[in-house]
């Protein structure tokens, strides 16, 4: 090697690194770049309204489960209660007829036998709510119940600890739940999205997918399909299941950039969960952290930890007079 | 697989925001505008990041270039790309230089092995600190003056001159070394 200047050492190694191509060491695909500028062109083409948009849309969903459940859950729950009522009103007159009724505290014993699945957990024994005849027995019970239910619809300390707290406790503190999520990018439509997932928790198993769509470099709106599996034990101490259908749109908050291995999110899910019996719409708001465990330039493995913080049902209201099922 | 063909029509698909043009354009120009930047970040996340953006601005800016030859426009996009490196590392702060006075130059006395490899040449510079780095690929890789190095990195001339001094040193010393193993075999 010959001392030479300093200008020419420059040009030597300006030289080589300018003949240089490509670097073996460097995992590089050309597809990874297209999806990101891609994204970020649909993002500031598109990303601002989008993201006022998104916000907006969930604002009047969250208005429109506020009036459902102020008004259809009342009827229905009305309606429930009326029907419950006629028949306990229509067994307990079978019952009186079938026995020698001495006084008025037997035919209470008797008609609060027949009404317990509905009526045991809050009409206290001491109110005089029932008498010998049937009709005024309805109106009596309904008036009552229609004057609790009010309590509960406008108490909202009551009606917190009926319809939250067994739910909210369900999760009282951040919970680790373990799951797998992989996600796969559309070549053609790389801003969008779609994730695969399995999460397991000690009483649900749920599968399914949800598409991504980001608004902006923080949000995403994401919605999806899902089955779901949920363990529970009755009253009577049998382990019992019950699979349901899962249709949740979540939106989602990104405090760590979504792009980086390690990502945390807080979210707001409207999850609708469909049962053979039942329907119900929950909000859950929390926040999750994703590693990404593995990625290609189609798709990515993520486990993730779960923290829902408030957990509500918007629709229908759980039934205050039933125990909650866990 | 998109066809990786440049030419002026596919410019024009560019400026009216044809998707397929614009993916063209990417696939074409990716691999060395990626190289270039990696030189300057050294990871490829951040790498990645930078050039997704680079070409955001080139396809912003796009409309407003006139074209005249391959060499001109990949001469463009790679002054957006490396700005655009630049700026990332001086959001990431990384690019804090102390002002230094001219007189405490050290003497050089440089020489290559020219039959190094381009690929080793490329790593030797990775190796270098990211300050040393940053004004020896400026000054001897991408032309740049120290005046406007200087302006560029908020720095005097004279911190630019010595940074780039100690840059080509210690690249030197790092070529010996390398030069060391190759003879003896442990490369």
């Amino acid at each position: 090697m010959s001392v030479m200047t300093p200008e020419e050492f420059d040009r030597i190694v300006k030289n080589k690194i300018e003949e240089l191509t490509s670097m073996p060491d460097l995992d590089y695909t050309e597809d990874v770049i297209w999806q990101k500028v891609y994204s970020k062109i649909k993002m500031r083409s598109f990303g601002f309204p989008f993201l006022w948009i998104g916000i907006f849309l969930m604002i009047i969903v969250g208005l429109v489960a506020t009036q459902l459940q102020n008004n259809i859950v009342r009827n229905s729950y009305n309606s429930k209660t009326q029907s419950t009522m006629q028949k306990a009103s229509i067994t307990t007159l079978k019952d009186l007829s079938a026995k020698t009724i001495e006084n008025d505290h037997g035919i209470r014993q008797s008609v609060m036998q027949t009404a317990v699945p509905v009526m045991s957990t809050i009409i206290e024994p001491d109110k005089e709510i029932v008498s010998a005849q049937p009709r005024t027995t309805i109106n009596k019970r309904k008036r009552l119940v229609d004057q609790v239910y009010d309590d509960y619809i406008h108490d909202s300390t009551y009606a917190y600890t009926l319809q939250n707290d067994s739910q909210s406790q369900a999760h009282p503190l951040p919970v680790l739940i373990p799951g797998h999520t992989s996600e796969l990018i559309d070549k053609m439509q790389p801003e969008t999205s779609h994730e695969n997932y399995l999460w397991l928790s000690s009483d649900r198993i749920i599968i399914g997918n949800r598409w991504f769509k980001p608004l902006s470099q923080r949000l995403s709106l994401g919605y999806g399909l899902g089955a779901a599996k949920s363990f529970y034990v009755s009253e009577t101490n049998t382990a019992l299941s019950m699979p349901t259908l899962e249709i949740p749109v979540e939106l989602r908050y990104y405090l760590i950039p979504r792009e980086k291995r390690f990502t945390a999110f807080i979210y707001t899910l409207l999850n609708g969960s469909f049962t053979a019996n039942t329907s119900q719409l929950t909000l859950i708001t929390g926040a999750k952290a994703h590693y990404r465990l593995w990625q290609n330039s189609r798709s990515a493995a993520f486990l993730f930890a779960d923290f829902p913080m408030y957990q509500r049902q918007l629709f229908p209201k759980s039934n205050p007079y039933q125990q909650p099922l866990h | 697989m998109t066809p990786l063909i440049f030419d002026k029509q596919l410019i024009e698909k560019c400026r009216s925001a044809d998707r397929k043009a614009q993916r063209a354009l990417v696939a074409y120009f990716s691999r060395p505008m990626f190289l270039h930047c990696y030189r300057y970040l050294k990871d490829k996340s951040d790498t990645e990041e930078v050039v997704s953006d680079g070409f955001v601005k080139v396809f912003q800016h796009i409309t407003d270039v006139d074209y005249r030859d391959k060499p001109s426009f990949e001469g463009w996009i790679r002054r957006i790309m490396i700005n655009e490196a630049l700026g990332f590392l001086r959001k990431r702060k990384k690019l804090m230089y102390v002002d230094e006075k001219e007189q405490e130059l050290i003497p050089e006395q440089l020489s290559v092995d020219e039959s190094l490899a381009a690929e080793d040449i490329y790593q030797l510079i990775l190796s270098l600190p990211v300050k040393y780095r940053t004004v020896f690929n400026m000054y001897a890789i991408e032309g740049y003056t120290h005046q406007e190095i200087a302006a560029i990195l908020e720095i005097t001339e004279s911190t630019s001159r010595s940074q780039l001094a100690r840059a080509r040193k210690m690249l030197q010393e790092l070529m010996v070394k390398i030069n060391e193993r190759y003879d003896t075999g442990r490369v």
